[in-house]
C-alpha cells in the first residue's frame, strides 16, 4: 500500500500545470468573487478527480500487467486507490478552507462558520459520490471507454433525479417539506447521518470496484 | 520454485496447454516463435490471464494462495508491460522502496548508472532497449528467489545482452534460487540454461538439459538413398531436403557408430529448434 501511495503521489508531478492552473483559478474565485467559499467546493471536487487520472497513467502503454506482479493484491490496489482519492480531497479541502477564511478576512467579507461547514459538507459529498461512481467504471471499462462511461452514467443519474423530482411533483409529494425536516435535525444526528451516507456509498462503491478488477485480465 | 501442470487457456485462435517445472537452481529456459504462447504462459503463472485449467505452483504453494509478502520474493520482466511511462528511475526506486524489504536503493541506481539508463528522465522517453535492463535491473534489485523473465533481452544490442546474462549469473550465486527466461532468439540462452523447454502453438514440443541437447542431438544430412536405409528408431523429425532429408536425433552417437559415412552435424540450438518445429514426426 505505502508503495501505491508513493507512485501515485510521484505521478502527481507530471499534472504540475494542471494544478497551478487550478490553484491560480481558485485564488483568482477566493479573491475576486464576492463568496470566496465557492473555491471550497470547486477545488476539493477538481482535487478529487485526480484520482481517476492516475488509473489512466497506470494502464498507459500496458502497465496493468507489471504492475500486478508487484507485491499487493488486486485488492489492495482498489483500496488504495480509494485511500488516495479521499486523502487528496481531504487534504484539498483543508487548504482550500483555510485559504478561504484568509481570504475573507483579508477581504472584510463578514461569513459565518456555519456556512463553510455546509458547503465544506455538501463539496465533500459530491466529491465521494463522484469518485465512487467514476472507479468502479473507470475499474470496470478501463480509462478510454470509462470517460464514455461515466458521461452517460452520471448523466442517467441527474435525468432519473429529474424524473424523480418531475414525478414526485405531480403526485403532490411534500420534497420540500423533506429537505425542510432534514435541515431541522440536530447538528450531531445530521453529521451522523451524513458519515453513514459517505460510508455506504464509498464502501459499495469499493466492493463493486474489487468485483471488477478481479475479472479483469491482463 | 515453479511448476505447471497443464496449465490450459483458450482464445478464439489459440489454445495453451503447458506444463513445465523450473528447480531450484536452475535457469529454465522457455523458447518458441512469436505467437507461439510464451507470454500467454508467463501471464498465466503471474495471475495476469485466469487458466481455464490445469494448477501453477509457485515457491511450493498454489498461485490462487501466493500473498504480497510471497510476491516480493518474485522479481518479473514482462515482455510487453513495464512502469508507468510517467515515473522517471528515480521514481521508481521510491516506489520499490516503499513495497519490497530487501531493495537497496543505492545499488539499483548505481547500477541504473552503469546502464547508462538516465535517472531523472521519463521512461516513455527511452529507448525499448533502456526499457529492457530498467525492467532486468528492478527484477534484481530486491534480493528476489525467483526470475520470471519473459524476452528479457529483446531489443538489447550484443554488448548489452551479454552484459545483462552477466547480471543474472551473478544473481545465481547466491544459494536457493532459479530463473525461468524466455526468448523467440534461441542462441541468446544457449550456454545459459541449464536446460530449455520448446514451445509451439501453445504445446511443450520439447524439453531437454541443455547438455543434453548440444551433445547427443544431431542433425543427420542423408541422401534418399541413405534415408532408406537408416535406422529410424532414433529418429525425432525429418525434412526433406534438395540434397535428400535433413534428419534430427536425439542419438547422435548410435548413427556416429553404426553410420560412418554418414555427415552429422552438431546443430547449434536454433537448428534443432527449427528442426523440431518445422520438421515432419516420423
Amino acid at each position: 500500500m505505502k508503495g501505491l501511495l508513493i507512485k501515485d503521489i510521484k505521478l502527481m508531478k507530471n499534472q504540475k500545470q494542471f494544478f497551478v492552473v487550478m490553484i491560480l483559478m481558485g485564488l483568482l474565485f477566493m479573491f475576486a468573487y464576492s463568496d470566496p467559499f465557492f473555491s471550497v467546493s470547486y477545488l476539493t471536487i477538481m482535487l478529487s478527480m485526480f484520482c481517476i487520472t492516475t488509473l489512466s497513467y497506470d494502464e498507459f502503454d500496458n502497465g496493468g500487467a507489471y504492475l500486478f506482479t508487484l507485491p499487493f493484491s488486486r485488492k489492495d490496489y482498489v483500496k488504495e486507490k480509494y485511500l488516495f482519492g479521499f486523502l487528496l480531497m481531504l487534504a484539498g479541502w483543508a487548504a482550500v478552507a483555510a485559504l478561504a477564511v484568509a481570504a475573507c478576512n483579508i477581504r472584510g467579507i463578514a461569513y459565518e462558520l456555519g456556512d463553510l461547514g455546509i458547503v465544506s459538507l455538501v463539496s465533500i459529498t459530491l466529491s465521494i459520490c463522484f469518485l465512487s461512481l467514476a472507479l468502479p467504471i473507470e475499474i470496470k471499462l478501463g480509462v478510454e471507454k470509462g470517460r464514455i462511461g461515466l458521461t452517460i452514467v452520471i448523466a442517467a443519474f441527474f435525468l432519473c433525479f429529474y424524473f424523480l423530482v418531475k414525478m414526485s411533483e405531480d403526485r403532490g409529494a411534500d420534497l420540500m417539506g423533506l429537505a425542510d425536516r432534514i435541515a431541522a435535525l440536530k447538528t450531531p444526528v445530521l453529521l451522523a447521518g451524513i458519515f453513514v451516507l459517505w460510508a455506504a456509498v464509498a464502501g459499495v462503491s469499493m466492493l463493486l470496484s474489487i468485483r471488477f478488477i478481479n475479472k479483469k485480465e491482463y | 520454485m515453479l511448476r505447471l501442470e497443464h496449465v490450459r487457456k483458450q482464445y478464439k485462435d489459440f489454445a495453451l496447454d503447458c506444463s513445465l517445472q523450473v528447480k531450484e537452481g536452475y535457469i529454465t529456459g522457455l523458447i518458441g516463435a512469436n505467437g507461439a504462447g510464451k507470454s500467454t504462459t508467463f501471464k498465466a503463472i503471474l495471475g495476469l490471464i485466469r487458466a481455464d485449467g490445469g494448477t501453477v505452483e509457485i515457491l511450493g504453494k498454489p498461485a490462487e494462495e501466493i500473498t504480497a509478502k510471497d510476491k516480493e520474493r518474485l522479481g518479473v520482466v514482462l515482455a510487453d508491460s513495464g512502469f508507468s511511462g510517467y515515473l522517471t528511475v528515480k521514481d521508481i526506486a521510491g516506489v520499490m522502496k516503499g513495497m519490497y524489504k530487501g531493495f537497496d536503493t543505492e545499488d539499483f541506481k548505481r547500477r541504473c548508472e552503469q546502464f547508462s539508463l538516465p535517472l531523472d528522465k521519463k521512461v516513455k522517453e527511452f529507448s525499448t532497449g533502456m526499457k529492457r535492463k530498467l525492467q532486468v535491473l528492478a527484477a534484481i534489485s530486491h534480493k528476489a528467489d525467483l526470475l520470471i523473465l519473459d524476452e528479457p533481452t529483446a531489443g538489447l544490442d550484443v554488448m548489452a545482452r551479454d552484459e545483462l546474462l552477466r547480471l543474472l549469473r551473478e544473481y545465481m550465486d547466491a544459494e536457493g534460487r532459479a530463473i525461468l527466461i524466455s526468448s523467440h532468439i534461441s542462441s541468446d540462452l544457449e550456454g545459459f540454461c541449464d536446460d530449455i523447454y520448446m514451445i509451439d502453438r501453445g504445446q511443450i514440443v520439447m524439453h531437454e538439459e541443455t547438455d543434453v541437447l548440444t551433445d547427443e542431438y544431431g542433425l543427420l544430412k542423408v541422401s534418399e538413398e541413405q534415408y532408406e536405409k537408416l535406422d529410424k528408431e532414433y529418429i525425432l523429425r525429418y525434412r526433406k531436403e534438395s540434397f535428400g532429408y535433413s534428419v534430427l536425433t536425439g542419438q547422435k552417437q548410435f548413427y556416429q557408430e553404426n553410420y560412418p559415412d554418414i555427415v552429422i552435424e552438431k546443430g547449434n540450438i536454433d537448428e534443432l529448434i527449427m528442426m523440431m518445429i518445422r520438421g515432419e514426426r516420423r
